[in-house]
């Protein structure tokens, strides 16, 4: 994949920063991580004539992006798509997700 | 799931086992036996152990708000609850004879001596030693258990310790 170095430096940060908390998973925590590779990937819209190693150069500039979108999603498991969640006596408000993806199309026809 | 992964707090559950009754022992600590037409029966005390199988560690969100519209679910007063576990539906096998523990491990006690046959130790044979939890480290017991649609509330007492 195209993106494995990528995945592989922000799956190692995340998890730093996550192992600790309770029913922590790699696992799912690498899934949410490829699927926001995968929304910034749609966002940029690559013309045909990117190679793999242009693509991967303009995803690293977009680290933070895809961070906080895999961030974001892992933080929702178990409420997914909600915008707001109350819960045994806690109730959370979530942002909405196009506001994280700051990611403009290369080429826009 | 439909719960919330950010809202889940480690906790322990364990089933209740068989109920075993108490041998009399002698001042050595040996068991007592009566022979009944030529076979060898514990003398038997006349009091019973509750075991429970051994605690299985899971995640769930307990809360100790305990306000009026948690309450009265479905119309149902909890009494005397001191926690409420929400756990989504058919996710844990517990009822009102489970135990909980919750911000502290379950510990065992050190057992080496001979149990009536049951569900947990088959073969009659001798535990062995720190197999048997302490039941008394536990933190609660299930008084009520709600189930909904998606969701399971269970109304946790606490137990003193």
């Amino acid at each position: 994949m195209v993106t494995s170095e990528l995945l592989a430096t922000l799956l190692e940060d995340l998890t730093a920063e996550l192992k600790d908390d309770v029913g922590f998973s790699q696992d799912i925590l690498q899934i949410k991580i490829e699927q926001a590779i995968r929304k910034v990937i749609t966002a940029r819209r690559y013309p045909a004539s990117y190679s793999d190693d242009m693509k991967l150069a303009d995803l690293e500039t977009f680290y933070s992006v895809i961070r906080d979108v895999a961030l974001y999603d892992y933080r929702q498991i178990g409420v997914e798509f909600e915008a707001q969640h109350t819960e045994n006596g806690t109730s959370r408000t979530y942002i909405r997700p196009a506001t994280m993806l700051k990611v403009l199309p290369i080429a826009q026809l | 799931m439909a719960t919330s992964l950010a809202n889940k707090q480690k906790l322990w559950y364990a089933l209740q086992g068989d109920v075993v009754p108490r041998y009399e022992r002698d001042s050595d600590g040996n068991i007592i036996y009566d022979e009944i037409d030529g076979e060898r029966y514990p003398r038997q005390t006349g009091e019973y152990d509750t075991l429970y199988y051994p605690p299985v560690e899971f995640i769930g969100n307990i809360s100790f708000e305990l306000g009026w519209r948690y309450a009265h679910v479905y119309g149902i007063t909890l009494g005397d609850a001191d926690a409420i576990l929400l756990m989504n539906l058919h996710e844990l096998p517990i009822d009102e004879t489970s135990l909980i523990w919750f911000q502290n491990e379950p510990t065992f006690t050190d057992v080496n001596e001979l149990l009536p046959a049951n569900s947990l130790y088959p073969a009659n044979d001798l535990i062995p030693t720190g197999k048997l939890v302490d039941t008394a480290s536990a933190n609660f017991s299930v008084s009520r258990v709600l189930p909904s649609k998606r969701f399971v509330r269970y109304a946790l007492k606490g137990l003193d310790r």
